[in-house]
């Protein structure tokens, strides 16, 4: 079996076929978290808090006595879908921002302007402001951190816009008179897949990351939905006693969050020098 | 000015060179069985389109392939050295190999701007040259470097020793190329495509240039061009390379005058500057070579040339004919030739 | 004198900021019969591919007029310029640039049919794609590869093909032999030939190679440094040329004849940039034959016989030799 020569490519690379799998195993839990935890992540049993990881608990329980394993493989659920959101939604805004900037002469300083002042802002104090103001719920961070993402993907959608659009093909298609919405869906968009891609993967990373942040500082989800920031944050006046209540969820970040790093560096290597090829 | 012991040996001659570069698709035979020599003070052309393997003969010669190319380089290339001693280019150990290149053997490519560093001035690349390999002192290279540029002839040499090389033009980046490629003195010059990139009047300025240098010095010059106009007026020998392989070889006039091989009589007949003579009408339809020269990993049976050939025959797809003498000082890779 | 297909008048065109532009195009007039193929010739800096594109409109002119039988095209609004293109088309000096690299060859000639209404449907389109698959001299199959797959003559032959989808009058061909072997040249030079006459179309043709300007074009018009030094027809211009710079310019081109001697003194110097270029004559800072009254004033592009223009103050200094 052949396999299309990106994948073959990337799979020749040891730690990009790690983090893959690492990514695998955990968008699988998180999808069939019934099946993997044993426990309801909500169930309190006070009598069972605080205990250390047994062949009953894997990962321990926290301070209600809920099982850890259970609501780490729930909480990747919330924890992914919130990144993933977030992801979409500020690629599709980016993009939407950045192509009529990189296209459109007249419009490129005003809209970079505006992206100029997004970026100006620190991210998790930006973060903070959105939520305060909307107030705490899975959807406003998920707008915040959307917020706070488009700039950056405006920027580099918009730096090759202005590349593709030069390109010889691309005038070609003019001077055919094709229509310019036509020119932006079917000739330019198509040629920005890499960059959108490489930034795709490290929004998905960085999401998890401040989603966690977010959350921790008590500015995230409310405390009620189990994500990972969430766990840390409720459970962290216990860390000296109980590591594992901060432990497995900490981990679970990082693994998750390095491996989207990890997997973005390699598609990104992968497609460069392909971009430079076409473009030549 | 060079001096050889025997001053009628050829500066250089090539037998049966061949490069190949293992790919993932397969062996790829650039350059295949390539034999050709060059005389002192003479320039021989290496004449071909994309894909003829002429680029990737010079550089075999100069030892200048990428490492990670994995080339399988197999012939001689022998070649008399200014102290009178005949090496073979292809086995030397690459020491003594970067001795001769720059200073015995001197090499200028195609596009001047990438050949040159931009963040060293004009001055200081001829300059280092020099110190190289003439072993002279920072001030006397300079000052060599600044003689060179006058043997250009770049106005304002002085100013100009002190410039970057995005400051010049075109032709003046080129005419640096041939002032660092002549500054020790070469008995050798191998010129890549050198004016390829340049307008037309100032193509003209260059190989007058080249023409002078080489009478002045007495160097040989291998001219690598698919521009047979310029072939015509700047070559004494031309070998014809078409799919890696030489195909013809002969003196410039008579090839001109009584192409031998098909493709070479095809080349020169697709040329509109030769569609007519003047006075006559315009011919409806130029001549043209019917199809496109094959892959280099699906090369046809026999004669490379065969499948674009109006004059094959049987014979032609059954083995790669053999380059033959013909006439005195002519050869041609052709069944139809060598009964002769 | 019926009206001209394509004139140009006086066009202008300047890049960069307003003090010290890059003058392209400087004052340039000429104009192009139906069915007439017209030849720009020049080497870096003569303009003639920005000419081509401001003809067209993808470069939107600095002055002057760019007419379509007698109309500005610059008057036209957004949508019925688009309208127009389908009777303006162009060919590319670049065939591996030309062709966008993610599109099969169908939806390349597919796009251009569209984009007109032209052979609307499915069997219409793909009959009409493999119409002119053949025409250029490729074959109907070709249609489902990708433009990778071909090699730099076949992806010329699929730029000329998509330039006809949309039954152009007018085509551009910008350097379209440059890129390309010498023997597939002759190939794409007899196509063009060819189609011309079968379509009637009226062609600019931009070159720096004299020979093929000579075998394709009625009449030529030599650029230096944006302006134009000589028009005429090509047997003229060929035989009497009588500017400098044309003068120059065909003996610099060496003939595949080493039989023919060329006594022929190179220009000194480099051609001057765009952004300063000499007052008066441009071309006199390297011409032979330069007199004080050339850095004066630009000369003006004078008749001297039917057809024949020359802007030079010393052209009578070819006018009574035959050529060189």
């Amino acid at each position: 079996m052949q396999l299309p020569r990106i994948v073959r490519q990337l799979l020749h690379r040891r730690i990009v076929m790690v983090s893959a799998i690492v990514l695998l195993a955990i968008v699988v839990l998180a999808l069939g978290a019934p099946w993997f935890a044993s426990f309801d992540p909500n169930d309190t049993a006070v009598l069972d808090r605080l205990k250390g990881p047994s062949a009953e608990h894997l990962m321990g329980t926290d301070e209600l006595g809920r099982d850890l394993y259970a609501r780490i493989v729930y909480g990747a659920r919330y924890s992914l879908a919130i990144a993933a959101l977030t992801a979409l939604g500020s690629v599709i805004a980016g993009t939407a921002l950045g192509l009529v900037a990189g296209f459109f002469r007249r419009l490129d300083a005003p809209l970079m302007r505006v992206v100029d002042a997004m970026m100006s802002f620190p991210d998790i104090l930006l973060a903070i402001a959105l939520v305060a103001i909307l107030g705490p719920s899975l959807l406003n961070v998920v707008l915040a951190l959307v917020l706070v993402y488009t700039p950056r993907v405006a920027r580099v959608v918009r730096a090759s816009t202005l590349v593709v659009r030069e390109l010889l093909f691309v005038e070609a298609v003019r001077a055919l008179g094709v229509r310019t919405s036509r020119i932006l869906w079917r000739h330019i968009l198509p040629n920005l897949m890499s960059p959108i891609l490489v930034q795709v993967s490290f929004i998905f990373a960085y999401a998890i990351l401040a989603e966690a942040g977010l959350s921790f500082l008590g500015v995230g989800v409310p405390p009620e939905i189990p994500t990972w920031g969430t766990m840390v944050a409720g459970s962290q006046q216990y860390a000296h006693q109980a590591i594992w209540v901060v432990l497995f969820p900490g981990l679970a970040i990082i693994f998750t969050a390095l491996s989207l790093q990890l997997l973005g560096d390699g598609v990104r290597d992968l497609l460069d020098p392909k971009l430079k090829k076409t473009s030549s | 000015m060079s001096a050889t012991i025997n001053a009628t040996a050829p500066r250089l001659v090539v037998e049966n060179l061949s490069t190949s570069f293992p790919t993932e698709d397969g062996l790829v035979r650039s350059v295949a069985e390539v034999s050709f020599s060059i005389a002192p003070g003479k320039t021989t052309a290496l004449v071909g389109e994309s894909g003829s393997g002429k680029s990737v003969t010079s550089l075999t010669l100069m030892r200048l392939l990428p490492k990670t190319a994995n080339a399988q380089v197999s012939g001689r290339a022998e070649f008399g050295t200014r102290d009178g001693r005949r090496v073979d280019l292809l086995q030397l150990p690459n020491e003594a190999i970067r001795q001769l290149r720059g200073n015995e053997l001197a090499m200028i490519f195609q596009e001047p701007m990438t050949s040159l560093n931009p963040v060293f001035t004009v001055g200081e690349q001829i300059a280092e040259s020099v110190r190289l390999h003439k072993k002279l002192d920072r001030a006397a290279a300079l000052a060599h470097a600044k003689r060179m540029l006058d043997l250009v002839e770049i106005p304002a040499a002085a100013q100009r020793l002190h410039e970057y090389p995005h400051q010049l033009s075109g032709g003046m980046r080129q005419r640096v190329m041939i002032a660092l490629a002549m500054a020790c003195d070469p008995t050798l010059l191998i010129a890549d495509e050198p004016t390829t990139a340049l307008d037309v009047t100032i193509q003209a300025q260059i190989l007058v240039l080249m023409r002078r240098l080489q009478s002045e010095t007495g160097m040989s010059i291998l001219f690598i061009t698919h521009n047979l106009g310029v072939v015509a007026h700047h070559a004494d020998d031309v070998a014809v390379m078409y799919a890696g392989r030489v195909v013809e070889r002969a003196n410039v006039r008579p090839l001109f005058a009584t192409p031998q091989h098909p493709y070479t009589q095809g080349l020169l007949a697709c040329l509109p500057g030769k569609a007519h003579a003047a006075g006559q009408p315009r011919p409806k339809r130029l001549f043209a070579i019917r199809g496109q020269v094959s892959s280099p990993l699906a090369p046809p049976p026999g004669c490379a040339f065969e499948p674009r050939c109006d004059l094959a025959v049987a014979a032609c797809t059954q083995a790669m004919p053999p380059l033959v003498a013909i006439a005195d000082a002519r050869e041609a890779r052709c069944v139809l030739r060598s009964a002769a | 004198m019926s009206v001209p297909l394509i004139e140009v008048r006086n066009l202008k065109k300047y890049f960069g900021n307003a003090t010290r532009p890059v003058r392209a195009v400087d004052d340039v007039s000429f104009a192009i019969q139906p069915g007439e193929t017209l030849g720009l010739v020049g080497e870096s800096g003569s303009g003639k591919s920005t000419i081509g594109r401001t003809v067209l409109r993808l470069i939107e002119r600095t002055d002057g007029q760019v007419l379509y039988r007698g109309d500005d095209l610059a008057g036209l609004s957004g949508e019925r310029m688009r309208k127009m293109r389908s009777k303006l088309q162009i060919i590319f000096q670049d065939p591996y640039a030309s062709l966008n690299p993610k599109m099969r060859i169908s939806a390349i000639l597919g796009e251009a049919l569209s984009t007109h209404g032209l052979h609307p449907g499915r069997a219409a389109r793909d009959k009409r794609i493999a119409e002119l698959l053949e025409t250029v001299g490729l074959r109907a199959e070709h249609a489902s590869r990708f433009p990778h797959e071909f090699s730099g003559g076949q992806r010329q032959r699929i730029g000329v093909a998509r330039a006809l989808a949309v039954e152009p009058e007018f085509i551009v061909a910008d350097e379209p032999l440059s890129a390309l072997d010498v023997s597939i040249q002759s190939q794409v030079i007899n196509l063009l030939a060819d189609l011309r006459e079968r379509l009637s179309l009226t062609m600019l043709f931009i070159s720096h190679d004299l020979d093929v300007v000579e075998y394709l074009c009625d009449r030529v018009v030599v650029l230096y440094l944006g302006k134009v030094m000589e028009v005429a027809s090509t047997a003229e211009l060929f035989a009497r040329p009588l500017h400098p710079y044309t003068r120059a310019l065909l003996a610099a081109s060496p003939k595949p004849d080493p039989t023919i001697e060329t006594v022929h003194v190179p220009l000194k110097g480099d051609i001057p940039s765009p952004v300063n270029p000499p007052s008066g004559c441009v071309f006199r800072t390297r011409c032979p034959h330069a007199i004080d009254v050339c850095a004066q004033a630009v000369p003006a592009l004078d008749t001297v016989s039917a057809g024949h223009q020359v802007a030079c103050v010393r052209k009578e200094l070819f006018t009574m030799k035959a050529a060189a």
